[in-house]
């Protein structure tokens, strides 16, 4: 028996309320509480049975839910469920919000693909696209006639059983497998590519794994890579026939999976992320093309309530908005029952059983401190940490520790299933634009040139350059890249240009005219950086978590009571800290080609009449907030009330004071300024 | 009240008038003094002085021909007071210290909840404004012998009712937009907002303060944690 002593060292070891974000909607970590959004989940279940009954069904839903509302984990639950179930009734696709607009169906496609590439669980190769391509094949093997008696109940077994152990389990003859692709084919020949048929078939081969995957995304591949699943080499394409390949694909797809009978769930997340009227119309034509054109596909949008109703809406067109609202589901919040029932589970998880009364909690002291409103899920779990700290003594790191505790995680997550996160160039182009702009360089997306992703300088050094990231698989492509370089240098013989590629996308020593050019480019003074594993998943960690904290997903502890959602300026300010240091390798890589030296933080050293001085402009910052409506103020009226009291400072030196009285202080961004806010308990308190 | 508040509104006063353009200042030679300014000062550096001197008897706004200092009265009521027996929009929004895009979404939502009456020349080329005398359901006043409790429930309804006008049928509804579409003082506002929420009739939401200008946020909410809400989300049927 423990004592109560022993039960707090658990709950501050294990902290059971910190992390109330699902950053990734396949995690599953904590336990689920099923009776919390119990009712938009019922929803879309028989939302998915409508579909997968009535296929040509046109139908898209969008859940509205704010930050903490529990949108990405309705995602994890219905992945959860699925899983548990053990019934292919449904597949769950999620989407990262797009970067690249003139990309949109390539960018579906290779999402939907990643998707399909999924492990059914950690005990054997076995995909998601395995799973569907084994529901195809059973009823052809079951009407089959084998010599072989034991072979044929084995067969029936595993049809009975576990159909995707058709692919690992079983040894049919080559015949046998050209049977089946042919009969396939005939079953489909007017409504998919043979060829598709054809490259699926050669799943059961693990080791052409990578080549099918690359082929199904439409990537341009080479002869080699082509010969390995008997196709012939594809040509390189203009943006516009590889987005009409894309949709073609796509809908090939959607056929295969229509007759399955069970619906492919795609689900977009993270809208926030779409910063530019062209992101959110490519997503308008994501949602349009799958209701319209890849029938088994459903289109589920999670998106903040605010976002929708009076900025999504008004740039989508007309059809999409109705086609998603045609199916509208709110995120409606916790009473006080589901409160107490989510800080139950939660304890019982950190407990390791269910007999824990809410310990170390008085029943009637939660009663009445939850049943005063409706609040997220998050929000209940914030209340509950606050609420623990009568208990538990407890000091806060330093935001910039606590965001790189949270980043080694999202990179060793990334590590421990590298395998699903193939090389994809939106998300390099995302980290490196974040590691561009922390060290104050204007970056430019519009280039307007297919092979260049960004361009970059700097002022005062007069730095300048560009980045071509390039994951292609076929010469021509990588060839017609490098030139670009090549061009780019000889046009500007200054500029940095900087060609990076993943070490999954090689290059072959055989291909020597590419060769050719990559030895030009070099001479000329190109950097050519090729990522490792590590540098790779560093790149997709950075993107992933930008993601998360746009999208409010991400909670740090402020003070002893207090939790909030990490901004996107503490981000920043991690990333500038430690993106110079091992083990970001790459970053450390360009700063040394660009000869960057790390910028010192104004005032870091703090002495003694800075610290004063510190102080000076705390008081001020109070003094000059608390009579303002709802104790705020933008910064520049702070500055000026600052000045008028001949108090010499300068924004910067008094934002990073502000900053540094993080218990003191809430910053917002609004549309026009910076608004600083007084904290509830420094209402009143003097400092 | 600053000494600097005063003198304006004085000025103000002294013109018969709500606002002005912040460029008149420099007229007044103890107030340049004040604000350390020059005659030839220009708007933004006079925004830029006069700000720490303001508390809560005037503010600054952005209108027709840039920077004007009003009187702290709410959008509504600079409207109200700026309206004869028949001023046509065009009129109206000539040197208005509001821009004329909220101008005119303001307009429409003082028509559409009654404030305001509307006609038209003959030729239809003409829209005239007044001031409708007859009270409306929103700003009718209130019975003295009705009972608090009555009021209050009242007051639930009218924001259930504006909740409705401003979202059309959408959730998450701003919540400024609520405030200036009913314009009652800003106790009774929060009054009722409190009740609600605490009846689960509604759900406060923190969103995206980032989407918000500074005046939006402040007339936005704040609860008693101290956390901003921008938007409501109405639960009870």
């Amino acid at each position: 028996m423990m004592t109560d002593s022993q039960y707090l060292e658990i709950l501050k070891e294990k902290q059971p309320f910190v992390s109330s974000s699902v950053s990734d909607p396949k995690d599953h970590i904590f336990p689920d509480v099923p009776s919390i959004n119990s009712d938009v989940y019922h929803s879309l279940i028989n939302l998915i049975r409508n579909k997968s009954q009535h296929p040509s069904m046109p139908l898209a839903a969008v859940v509205q839910g704010e930050a903490g509302d529990g949108k990405t984990h309705l995602i994890n639950r219905l992945i959860r469920n699925r899983e548990k179930s053990k019934q292919n009734t449904y597949q769950v696709a999620y989407i990262q919000p797009i970067e690249d607009p003139d990309q949109t169906y390539t960018y579906l496609l290779r999402e939907i693909v990643t998707n399909l590439f999924v492990p059914l669980d950690n005990n054997r190769p076995a995909t998601i696209m395995h799973g569907i391509l084994a529901n195809l094949v059973k009823p052809i093997l079951a009407e089959a006639t084998f010599n072989d008696k034991n072979l044929k109940k084995r067969i029936h077994t595993i049809i009975e059983t576990d159909p995707v152990n058709i692919f690992f389990d079983i040894q049919l003859s080559p015949s046998m497998w050209t049977k089946i692709e042919s009969k396939l084919k005939n079953q489909f020949s007017t409504l998919c590519s043979a060829s598709l048929i054809h490259v699926l078939m050669q799943l059961r081969h693990s080791d052409r794994l990578f080549a099918i995957i690359e082929w199904l995304k439409c990537t341009a591949i080479d002869a080699v890579l082509a010969k390995s699943i008997h196709v012939t080499p594809s040509k390189l394409l203009t943006i516009k026939a590889q987005e009409q390949a894309a949709r073609d694909m796509i809908k090939d797809l959607s056929v295969l999976i229509g007759s399955c009978h069970y619906p492919l769930l795609v689900c977009f997340d993270r809208l926030e992320n779409l910063e530019s009227g062209d992101q959110i119309r490519s997503f308008g034509r994501m949602v349009e093309f799958l209701v319209d054109d890849a029938r088994a596909m459903m289109p589920v949008a999670f998106c903040r309530g605010d976002l929708w109703t009076n900025i999504l809406k008004n740039q989508l067109n007309s059809h999409v908005v109705g086609r998603l609202e045609s199916n509208q589901f709110e995120l409606p919040g916790c009473d006080s029952e589901q409160s107490l029932e989510l800080i139950a589970s939660r304890l019982s998880w950190a407990y390791g059983h269910f007999n824990h009364n809410y310990f170390p909690f008085p029943k009637d002291k939660l009663d009445n401190a939850f049943r005063d409103r409706l609040r997220s899920p998050r929000v209940v779990l914030q209340k509950a940490n606050m609420m623990l700290r009568d208990y538990i003594s407890f000091v806060p790191r330093p935001i910039i520790e606590q965001l790189h505790d949270q980043f080694r995680n999202q990179y060793q997550k990334v590590l421990n299933t590298f395998d699903r996160f193939s090389p994809e160039r939106s998300r390099i182009k995302r980290a490196l634009r974040l590691f561009f702009e922390i060290k104050d360089f204007a970056v430019d997306i519009s280039t307007g040139d297919k092979y260049i992703d960004f361009l970059y300088s700097q002022e005062i050094s007069s730095k300048k350059g560009c980045v071509i990231i390039d994951l292609q698989h076929h010469h021509k492509s990588v060839g017609a890249s490098l030139k670009r370089g090549v061009d780019s240098i000889k046009n500007n013989p200054d500029a940095y240009v900087l060609y990076i590629r993943d070490e999954r996308c090689l290059l072959p020593a055989k291909w020597k005219s590419t060769n050719a050019v990559l030895n030009q480019f070099k001479k000329l003074g190109g950097h050519f950086l090729m990522l490792d594993r590590n540098e790779a998943a560093q790149c997709y960690a950075i993107a992933l978590m930008n993601y998360a904290i746009k999208e409010g997903d991400i909670s740090v502890e402020t003070s002893a009571f207090d939790m909030e959602k990490a901004s996107i300026e503490s981000f920043l300010h991690f990333l500038h800290e430690y993106i110079g240091h091992e083990p970001f390798s790459l970053f450390k890589k360009i700063a040394d080609i660009l000869q960057l030296r790390k910028k010192k933080v104004p005032g870091g050293g703090g002495g003694g009449n800075g610290r004063k001085q510190n102080q000076i402009i705390m008081n001020k910052t109070l003094e000059c907030l608390r009579p303002q409506p709802m104790m705020m103020a933008s910064t520049g009226h702070i500055l000026d009330y600052l000045t008028a009291d001949n108090i010499k400072t300068s924004q910067d030196e008094m934002m990073r004071v502000i900053k540094r009285f993080g218990d003191r202080f809430v910053i917002h961004q609004s549309k026009t300024d910076t608004i600083v806010m007084i904290k509830k308990e420094w209402i009143n308190a003097q400092p | 009240m600053t000494e600097v508040e005063q003198i304006i509104v004085n000025l103000l006063d002294k013109e018969g008038k709500d606002y002005m353009g912040l460029k008149k200042l420099t007229n007044h030679k103890h107030l340049r003094d004040l604000l350390q300014i020059k005659k030839d000062a220009d708007r933004p550096a006079i925004k830029k002085k006069l700000s720490p001197h303001i508390t809560n008897a005037i503010r600054i706004t952005n209108g027709y021909r840039g920077l004007y200092v009003t009187r702290n009265m709410s959008d509504t009521e600079l409207i109200i007071s700026s309206l004869g027996k028949k001023t046509p929009l065009g009129t109206l929004k000539k040197n208005f210290p509001i821009q004329t895009t909220k101008l005119v979404q303001m307009v429409s939502q003082m028509i559409m909840s009654g404030k305001l009456h509307v006609s038209f020349s003959d030729s239809g080329s003409v829209t005239y404004l007044k001031v409708n005398d007859a009270p409306t359901e929103i700003n009718k006043p209130q019975s003295k012998t009705t009972s608090q409790e009555t009021e209050a429930n009242d007051d639930c309804q009218k924001m259930k009712e504006a909740y409705d006008a401003i979202g059309g049928g959408q959730s998450y509804v701003r919540i400024y937009k609520i405030r200036e579409y009913l314009d009652w003082p800003k106790e009774r506002f929060n009054k009722t907002l409190e009740q609600l929420t605490k009846e689960l009739a509604i759900q406060l939401h923190a969103g995206d303060p980032s989407v918000l200008t500074e005046e939006q946020l402040k007339n936005s909410y704040v609860d008693d944690e101290q956390q901003i809400c921008i938007t409501i989300s109405w639960r009870k049927k």
